[in-house]
């Protein structure tokens, strides 16, 4: 048996053959693992500890700042720790039903192979779904791609928007939320995030564990047959991308076989059902990283046992692949079951006849391929002979770093300090309640930034139709967002997508997105709260209130200190932010060495999912305007801040800090929200975010039902509304001011006025396609058709203009 | 799976890659007829016993060779062939419909054997499309079974959501497909406008769904099992039910076509 | 000078939807000792701008895949004894300008068309003969309201 010399062999030789295997190991490492196990390892150890032991399965770099995020609230049913987190979504008819919520990434392969890395993005995020014993009920992919005028971007772009439509619908799960930035930061490093919701009963949850008991119960794989793609998957997730790199490790990207997937789904729900008659408790686990190896050791050892698998009894698409690439290959569309031998034909009949597993895909089949044992050793073979054999808890606890990292030094310059004091820039610029205003401090900032960047008549048409702001139709329009009939908000129609999953039930679910890659380039920790923020109150603008988080942390490479600092200052802010708002982080991943090898790291992307609960489907608010005649009020917070926004991003403007957050107000503005829906109040609401309040209201104009034609005329004061005035009036209209716009009813300002702090009438809803701003007469007025067009062109151009 | 057949019992046919048999499935019954989801390896015998049939959305198959051509021809077509011959009715959604231009079911002209138009790829992009939609309804109603309780020129919303639903023939199949009263539904607005610019995918003649000759066989695109509750919708029908869970988990919009489905069944059997 | 190059790209792991489309055509009453299925690009290329093609045909991961594909250009540009190109969709024509694929530019073509082949192996295992090749045509492999059949009669 070949085994790789590290007892007594000098570090430059052992670098030089840990390259020449392709492992990713360091030489340190492997010294520790020889010394553990007390002699040279077999090349099987050398893969399966390099998948492992690699930052995408241990964590190895990250886990020591994870532990400071909340998991605990009223609404877990289970944290994070398994393939996916479970929270409560409520009760009908006796049960308790539990949304799951799972969120990855699977941005290394989606850059070097964009259709099929996307693709199998999806299909692993609906394993770890499925593996607790949950229907797969919907799907949201939040996506970072380079600029559109480069043309590896653009090929990105296409191919990733084209695997996640070809993966998803094929399966026919829902997608029903996404969000899509675009900048300079992502041309070498796209990200691909997915997320995926299960519903299951409370008391239905399948673990990804062997059960207690499990000692010589079977342990089954379930799927395509192994083959050699995907083989080095852990450790390529986990390199710098150089060019050579990347042609290299096309052959680690796994090929995605959905319509096999959906077979398996089936199959799947089938055995759950047959499960839950006999009232069996099992285990079930999807295969990751770390192929076969992978998860049957992490599923073994969470229950407290070892296993002995034998290579020779895994289906194979070739006879003799080597014991490492059927070991640790990631080929795609498999699960491991642990079932107790009396259950075990029952299972395999499922599979392979009633479901016809082998005739559906060539090899395809469900196949004992080993044991759980008492022993706590973990043990495979092939050919009669053991190829590995070592501790289990040694192999599945990994290794972990305390790495060293530099605190950022967030972004504080201020607009004021960016506009220096003129005294001749007083006299141009618009007049805007000025001759009112009090102070003159705040009078020269400003005009000082209304000539800096005047609100000028082409203003609109640059923010809506920026890469940022404008409309993402034509990408929604390629996912399926309706397939399972339980969708009452789809993608794109609001800020959040929501499903009525149980069947008879008003109970309704929401799922949403926050992360803003403008924000995470300039101050990490006050972005990842901003994306907590922002995932919390997209939710809160479809009327549902949030139950669990999930995050996906996407950063470049640890072992430098400046992108370490910025992990860990996210980690702090998403802690932060989840304190404040009392919620809990369920699920979630991290993806390092988002670096190119040019040294370009990805702008730190904390990205946040938020899963909402509506008690009643009734009470869900659209953005869409609703009538004429209606108020329009923001409540929230005018920032004096606009760092990160599409404004300064449009006017050019160095960057400056970001807003705060004042979570005291931000809850009553929620609270504030959720009592303006229970007393009926609300007819449309829409969260201020990209391209501030002008942007909101003419998207909400641009959402108008059954083709009315809804205009809107709006007037920020300064005094009135206390607008910070060193933003100017294009800073009132496009800043990104931590709020909401409603249209209401009357009685809404009575509700509000309780409170004057949070919020105010700015405007009204009438009966001509428009939008007018100020309270001059006479008023400015964009043609919303103008306007919209200046929306939907940019990504429909670039979308429609290439051919299939 | 071998669930007892009654006597208004609609078998709802699930090829591997099928998606879309819950929502269908949950649609028959919410208009009173009993459906279950018939798997792939059923036995024959069983699958016969139904009184209708629908053929619901997916990817039968993966789309092998091409939409809805493997599925044509499987096991269980033999029942479906049989019961359309015999005058039951058959619904193909999406998927389904596909599947019924390859097996010539529809438009079933007389003395053709095999397909005599398809759905091929959309135009122009070429790509998967799923977008909100209205049909109208273009033939008289009784001219089919299943849309016969149907008003006349009924307006339905669904969503079209495929990459092959553009139909497609030669001039002189297009032209009988017309003349022959086979063009049941083209795409329309909310009023039942129909224009090119609401068309999503260059069909041919603006055709969202064809009837065969008998009238018992119908092929409809657009799913509108999938806007058929009032929660689903986005007009005023969701606005009305603001506040109201009763109102908001009623069937409504798409639920149309399966109530008048729902009648052509109860005549069959 | 343009030249006319047929470009190949066949499955290298296994193929089921050629092995279906094989059981369908057997219960169909056309047995085939073997039935392999490729995409086929049909391309008029500037002469001197063929090696740039292949390398940019070879960069587009939906066209070829390392993992999965194998690529290889045609020594002919029509099907031979026993094949069936099916043609469903127009080809593209370079009005001067560039064509691209997936967002790829491609040097140097003029026109692009894209076919599916079918090799059918009769029993025996000679090429399937012309009246074989019809049947299994009109019987599953293309549908002709709206594809082509082209093949060796």
């Amino acid at each position: 048996m070949q085994t790789l010399g590290v007892l007594g062999v000098g570090e430059a030789a052992l670098v030089s053959s840990l390259r020449e295997h392709g492992l990713a190991l360091k030489a340190d490492e492997m010294q520790t693992i020889a010394a553990r196990l007390g002699r040279d390892p077999t090349l099987v150890e050398c893969h399966a500890f390099d998948a492992q032991w690699s930052e995408h399965c241990s964590y190895k770099s990250s886990r020591v700042h994870l532990g400071r995020v909340p998991t605990e609230g009223p609404d877990v049913i289970l944290g994070p720790g398994q393939d996916a987190g479970i929270v409560r979504l409520g009760a009908w008819q006796g049960e308790s039903y539990g949304i799951v919520v799972a969120h990855e990434s699977h941005n290394h392969p989606s850059q070097v192979v964009p259709f099929e890395g996307a693709a199998t993005g999806v299909g692993g995020i609906v394993r770890d779904v499925l593996c607790m014993g949950a229907r797969v009920i919907g799907l949201a992919d939040p996506l970072r791609f380079g600029p559109l005028d480069d043309s590896h971007s653009r090929y990105v772009a296409q191919g990733v928007v084209d695997g996640i439509a070809a993966y998803g619908n094929a399966i026919g799960v829902p997608t029903i939320a996404g969000d899509v930035f675009f900048g300079d930061g992502f041309r070498d490093n796209c990200l691909v995030n997915v997320v995926a919701l299960g519903l299951v009963k409370e008391k239905d949850v399948i673990h990804s564990r062997a059960p207690a008991g499990s000692a010589g119960w079977d342990i089954v794989l379930v799927g395509k047959a192994t083959d050699r793609s995907g083989f080095g998957g852990a450790a390529f997730s986990s390199l710098v991308l150089d060019d050579a790199d990347a042609q290299a490790n096309k052959s680690a990207v796994q090929v995605p076989d959905p319509f096999l997937k959906n077979v398996i789904m089936r199959a799947s729900y089938r055995a759950f059902d047959v499960i839950r008659e006999l009232g069996l408790t099992v285990g079930f686990k999807d295969l990751g990283a770390g192929g076969i190896m992978g998860c049957t050791a992490e599923l073994v050892a969470s229950g407290g046992f070892g296993a002995r698998i034998n290579l020779d009894l895994c289906p194979t698409t070739q006879p003799d692949l080597p014991a490492a690439v059927i070991a640790v290959g990631e080929t795609q569309e498999r699960l491991t079951w642990v079932v107790p031998p009396s259950f075990t034909s029952r299972l395999l009949q499922i599979y392979n006849e009633e479901f016809s597993l082998p005739e559906i895909a060539q090899g395809a089949q469900a196949a004992v391929i080993g044991r759980v044992t008492e022993e706590t050793e973990y043990v495979l073979t092939r050919y009669g002979e053991e190829v590995m054999r070592v501790p289990i808890e040694f192999l599945t606890s990994g290794i972990k770093y305390d790495r060293p990292y530099a605190e950022p030094e967030p972004q504080i310059r201020t607009l004021t300090m960016l506009v220096p004091e003129d005294p001749g820039a007083a006299k141009v610029g618009a007049e805007w309640g000025a001759a009112e205003l009090g102070h003159n401090s705040g009078r020269q900032a400003y005009h000082n930034f209304n000539t800096l960047v005047p609100f000028d008549d082409d203003l609109p048409y640059r923010i809506l139709s920026h890469r940022d702001v404008c409309s993402r139709k034509i990408i929604y329009e390629r996912y399926d967002s309706v397939v399972r009939g339980a969708t009452s908000i789809p993608a794109g129609y609001a800020d959040a997508g929501v499903l009525v999953p149980i069947p008879g039930s008003p109970l309704a679910m929401s799922l949403s997105l926050g992360g803003n890659p403008r924000y995470g380039a300039i101050d990490p920790a006050l972005a990842a709260e901003h994306a907590v923020v922002e995932a919390v109150c997209n939710a809160a603008a479809v009327g549902a209130r949030p139950l669990g988080l999930t995050d996906c942390l996407n950063f470049g490479n640890p072992e430098n200190a400046c992108d370490m600092g910025a992990f860990v200052a996210s980690v702090n802010g998403l802690a932060t932010a989840a304190r404040e708002l009392g919620l809990p982080f369920v699920s979630g991943n991290v993806s390092l060495y988002n670096q190119s090898a040019n040294g370009n790291s990805i702008p730190p992307s904390a990205i946040v999912a938020c899963v909402g609960g509506l008690g009643d489907v009734s009470r869900s608010v659209t953005p869409g305007f609703k009538g004429p005649a209606h108020q329009l009020y923001f409540i929230g917070e005018y920032t004096g801040a606009l760092g990160g926004s599409v404004l300064a991003d449009v006017a050019g403007l160095p960057p400056t800090n970001l807003p705060n957050i004042d979570y005291a107000r931000l809850k009553k503005t929620l609270a504030a929200l959720r009592n303006g829906i229970e007393a009926g109040l609300i007819y449309a609401i829409h969260d201020v975010s990209d391209g501030g309040i002008f942007t909101v209201i003419a998207e909400m104009a641009f959402a108008t039902i059954d083709g009315a034609r809804i205009g809107a005329s709006v007037c920020l004061d300064a005094r009135r509304d206390g607008i910070p005035l060193e933003i100017g009036e294009a800073g009132a209209y496009f800043g990104e001011h931590r709020g909401f716009i409603v249209e209401a009813d009357r009685g809404f300002a009575e509700l509000l006025a309780e409170d004057r702090l949070i919020g105010a009438v700015v405007g009204a809803t009438h009966h001509r396609f428009d939008l007018r701003v100020g309270a001059d007469v006479p008023v400015r007025t964009w043609k919303l058709d103008d306007l919209y067009e200046s929306w939907s062109a940019p990504l429909r151009d670039f979308y429609e203009d290439v051919p299939a | 799976m071998s669930a007892r057949v009654g006597s208004a019992n609609v078998g709802v046919i699930v090829f591997p890659g099928t998606n879309s048999e819950e929502e269908t499935v949950r649609a028959c019954r919410a208009v009173g007829l009993e459906a279950d989801a018939v798997h792939w390896n059923a036995p024959l015998d069983v699958v016969r016993e139904y009184s209708a049939y629908i053929l619901p959305g997916g990817f039968a198959y993966e789309d092998r060779v091409r939409a809805g051509a493997i599925a044509a021809h499987d096991r269980l077509m033999t029942a479906v062939r049989e019961g359309a011959a015999a005058g039951k009715p058959v619904l193909g959604i999406c998927n389904g419909a596909q599947v019924l231009l390859e097996t010539g079911l529809v438009p079933g002209f007389a003395g053709a054997s095999g397909p005599q138009a398809g759905f091929a790829r959309n135009a122009p992009s070429g790509k998967f499309r799923s977008t909100h939609v209205y049909v109208k309804l273009t033939i008289p109603p009784e001219r089919c079974t299943i849309t016969a309780a149907l008003k006349p020129n009924a307006v339905i919303p669904a969503w079209a959501s495929h990459g092959e639903g553009r139909l497609a023939g030669g001039a002189a199949t297009l032209a009988r497909i017309a003349a022959g009263d086979h063009l049941a539904f083209v795409y329309s607005d909310a009023r039942g406008n129909a224009s090119e610019a609401v068309v999503p995918n260059g069909s041919a003649l603006g055709a969202a769904g064809l009837v065969n000759a008998a009238g018992n066989v119908l092929a409809l695109m657009p799913h509108p099992e999938r806007d058929a509750w009032t929660f689903n919708h986005h007009d005023a029908s969701r606005e009305a039910a603001r506040g109201d869970a009763a109102a908001m988990l009623k069937p409504s919009g798409g639920i149309a076509l399966f109530e008048s489905f729902a009648q052509a069944v109860r005549q069959w059997s | 000078m343009v030249v006319t190059r047929c470009v190949e790209t066949t499955l290298a792991i296994p193929d089921n939807e050629a092995a279906t489309a094989r059981a369908t055509l057997t219960r169909l009453g056309i047995p085939l000792e073997a039935l392999e299925r490729a995409d086929l690009y049909k391309i008029e290329v500037e002469c001197k701008r063929e090696s740039e093609l292949l390398a940019a045909l070879r960069g587009i991961e939906t066209i070829f895949n390392p993992n999965k594909h194998r690529l290889a250009v045609r020594k002919t540009d029509r099907p031979d004894q026993g094949e069936l190109w099916v043609e469903e969709t127009a080809a593209l024509e370079s009005d001067g300008g560039t064509i691209s694929v997936a967002g790829r530019a491609l040097p140097g073509v003029r026109r692009l068309q894209r076919l599916v082949s079918w090799k059918l192996t009769a029993p025996g295992g000679d090429p399937a003969s012309a009246a074989t090749v019809a049947r299994a045509a009109s019987a599953l492999l293309c549908n002709a309201a709206f594809q082509r059949a082209v093949f060796v009669r």
